[in-house]
């Protein structure tokens, strides 16, 4: 095989690996990652690497579109990030003293997780929350336009579980090469109680700087192979644009609880990699 | 827009770190793309193995090696470029709203931007 057909089909793979990362609203990564491992036999530290890299490329694409229409809220993703950039460089240390069969269980686990997650997604609906003092000292608040463009206030409360569970986000994200979105989201929506509209856009913002603190360490221990980030970092932007373009005529429900199926399958595929084609 | 005098500027914010993050993304996809072109036109028809990537060689993982290697049009040190940007893409994004909070002289955010960009130079530049 040569390098020019090399980049070809790596190429091809992560638009398919963006496209449905932009699709289903997981991300690039957790589609990256065990496509690199399984279908390509990669060594999983150079896999996040180049997932890392290109978890930031679209990661700043539409956090750039978000900030835009006004959805992300600044104060909230700049305070979070202490957390995640905290937790991303212990996940980015981790993954040095990790070997291979380790992080490969451990991404097979997370995958598990993100596929209930997919496929039980919910629509958006608004938590009651209690202000609490952090929040207010703390001024985690903002409006974002409804529908028919009516500006709506919130308010994020229960602030301190909400930054630790970022930490754990951001080590996740630096371990295993991911921008672990779910889980931002998680804490923003679920405990937070921040609008999903908020959350998810606002969770791009902060994807962007985490995995920016990961890969420096990334960098430095020589884990990011150019030859492999070129291709994988051009096709999964590519793909995500386009994902992008066709999301608003697509049935994502459906799309998403299939996607989860699949996303189950390859958890187990993971994590009997990781246990040597023993299990 | 039925924004109100407290939020105009802070949409001028936006608007202006969402351009500075357009601009690191183009500027890096092009360098990559240049990168890929310079590596398939000099040694396009290498064999190579999917098991062999064993990663960068360690003289192209300090930005100083890779600036200098890169001017000499050395095709995987051009693309380490490019992949540099995309990673200072975020931390430049970091700086300006530090520089935009200071403007807005709220001190408190200010002080925990201050605190991100810290961790993140760390990151990027510390020996770990």
């Amino acid at each position: 095989m040569t390098i020019s057909f090399f980049f070809a089909v790596l190429f091809f793979c992560c638009v398919a690996a963006g496209l449905v990362g932009a699709l289903t609203g997981l991300g690039g990564g957790v589609i990256l990652v065990p496509v690199l491992v399984l279908a390509f036999g990669c060594d999983i530290h150079y896999a996040a690497g180049a997932s890392l890299i290109s978890v930031i490329a679209t990661s700043s694409g539409a956090a750039a579109a978000y900030l835009r229409d006004g959805y992300s809220n600044m104060r909230v993703a700049m305070f979070l990030e202490l957390a995640t950039t905290c937790g991303a460089m212990v996940g980015a240390y981790l993954s040095g003293r990790l070997n291979s069969n380790v992080i490969s269980v451990l991404f097979g686990l997370i995958l598990i997780y993100s596929a209930f997650s997919a496929y039980f997604k919910k629509d958006d609906v608004s938590h009651a929350t209690v202000r609490d003092k952090l929040s207010q000292i703390l001024k985690l608040e903002g409006s974002y336009p409804g529908d028919g463009g009516k500006l709506i206030a919130y308010y994020a409360g229960r602030v301190a579980p909400g930054f630790a569970l970022m930490f754990v986000a951001g080590a996740i994200s630096g371990l295993l090469g991911i921008g672990s979105g779910a889980m931002k989201v998680l804490a923003m929506d679920q405990i937070m109680g921040l609008p999903l509209k908020v959350s998810t856009t606002t969770s791009n913002l902060m994807i962007g700087v985490t995995a920016a603190a990961s890969s420096g360490i990334y960098f430095k221990r020589g884990s990011i192979d150019a030859l492999l980030a070129a291709p994988v970092v051009l096709g999964v932007v590519a793909g995500s644009i386009a994902g992008a373009r066709i999301l608003p005529r697509l049935k994502t429900a459906v799309l998403r609880k299939i996607f989860a199926l699949i996303l189950l399958v390859v958890a187990v595929e993971m994590i009997i990699k990781g246990f040597g084609g023993k299990l | 827009m039925q924004s109100n005098e407290s939020n105009q500027p802070s949409n001028q914010m936006e608007l202006t770190v969402a351009r500075l993050l357009n601009i690191g993304l183009i500027v890096s996809t092009v360098v990559i793309v240049l990168g890929g072109a310079l590596l398939i036109g000099e040694q396009g028809s290498t064999p190579i193995d999917f098991k062999s990537l064993h990663g960068e060689p360690l003289t192209l993982a300090s930005v100083p090696t890779i600036v200098a290697a890169a001017l000499t049009f050395d095709a995987r040190a051009v693309i380490q470029i490019g992949l540099l940007l995309l990673v200072a893409t975020p931390i430049a994004r970091v700086t300006l709203s530090l520089i935009l909070f200071l403007k807005r002289a709220d001190y408190l955010y200010v002080g925990i931007t201050g605190a991100v960009l810290t961790i993140l130079i760390f990151a990027v530049s510390g020996n770990h």
